[in-house]
């Protein structure tokens, strides 16, 4: 085969695939979803996070009688589960941002 | 909803969340029917008409409801292989139950009058922990104990460890309930939004028709149309959200790091 038919061939490649795209109806785009899907969960897994650790401080405090000072330990550790499910999402939006 | 008769204007956006007993009472205690139920009920039928009808034609060139069932089932699967791979295509009946049961939740809820389900922390707290009990129980099936290595970071200096261990349990106990509370917050928080419109709306005909009155009426009638479409957008996405997060837990088990 020579190079010029070659080229001729990759070239009518590419037009066959533009114009398959081009008659190809346009999808719901799962990438919008998806941001959306990203902000959604980090604004409330960091409140819910450091509640949650609270709670838990406050029932072990109840437990054992030392009241504010599990509520605080757990707190701060809730709060860096918060900010640790936050930091696996953003992770996860920049694999996807890399694979597009 | 909006009015008494003293021609007071009572604002209640609340009172559309409440359950009563449809039939059953007392005698049945918790198993009487609700007006929950009977919307489980709607969404039920409305879901499995949509699929069997819509798949009855089996047509190449689909039929609109037909189109409709194919781009949600689309739709669910790609996201599926996208975030948790073809292992994860085993457990695409469950998560497409779930996305076709919430939505179908958050739109009916949307119908004027109607109950939305997916309002209540009971019925969201309720999926969000069948999907942490399936998910964990995946996770320990597939791994054994090594299952718990999941919480320790691999990469981490040894001192860290075993505090980076509790932040992770505590991350993991989280999820579910964010998981729940995402969905039902949301609801509640769109529904009462337009409600409180809606009792706006009503000022002019409880006020009598002044110019001021017309024009809060007039404007809250207005502002309700976005607030509608917003809404129909949130209760599609909230739908979405809680599939993919159930897909990228399902993800987390299978695959673990």
């Amino acid at each position: 085969m020579s190079e010029s038919e070659e080229t001729s061939s990759s070239e009518l490649g590419k037009r066959i695939s533009d114009a398959k795209a081009a008659l190809e109806p346009e999808k719901p785009s799962a990438g919008q979803a998806q941001a959306m899907a990203s902000v959604w969960r980090m604004t409330l897994d960091m409140v819910i996070g450091t509640a949650f650790g609270f709670a838990i401080g406050w029932g072990l405090d109840s437990l054992f009688g030392t009241k504010p000072i599990l509520m605080v330990v757990f707190g701060l550790l809730g709060f860096a589960a918060g900010i640790k499910l936050v930091m696996d999402e953003a992770k996860r939006m920049n694999e996807r941002a890399r694979d597009e | 909803m909006a009015s008494s008769s003293e021609g007071e204007m009572v604002i209640d956006p609340i009172h559309q969340f409440q359950i009563f007993d449809l039939f059953g009472g007392e005698k049945l205690g918790f198993l009487s029917f609700t007006n929950s139920s009977l919307w489980m009920v709607i969404i039920f039928a409305a879901a499995i008409a949509l699929f069997l009808i819509g798949s009855r034609g089996r047509a190449i060139v689909p039929s609109r409801l037909q189109s409709l069932a194919e781009v949600i089932y689309d739709f669910i699967r790609k996201m599926v292989r996208d975030v948790a791979g073809e292992e994860g295509l085993r457990y695409f009946p469950y998560i497409f139950t779930l996305f076709v049961f919430i939505a179908f939740a958050n739109l009916l809820g949307l119908i004027p009058n109607s109950f939305t389900v997916t309002s209540h922390f009971a019925v969201t707290g309720a999926l969000a922990l069948t999907v942490f009990v399936t998910v964990t129980a995946i996770g320990f099936w597939k791994h054994g104990l090594h299952f718990l290595s999941f919480f320790v970071p691999q990469d981490a200096p040894l001192v860290l460890k075993p505090v980076l261990a509790v932040i992770e349990v505590i991350a993991y106990f989280v999820r579910p309930l964010s998981h729940s509370v995402r969905l039902g917050a949301n609801m509640i928080a769109g529904h009462a939004i337009l409600k409180v419109f809606a009792a706006f709306a009503t000022s002019a005909a409880v006020y009598g028709l002044s110019g001021m009155t017309a024009l809060v009426s007039g404007l809250s009638v207005a502002a309700m149309v976005p607030l509608f479409a917003l809404e129909l957008l949130v209760a599609l996405v909230q739908a979405y959200i809680f599939v993919i997060l159930t897909t990228i837990y399902l993800n987390d088990a299978l695959h673990m790091h």
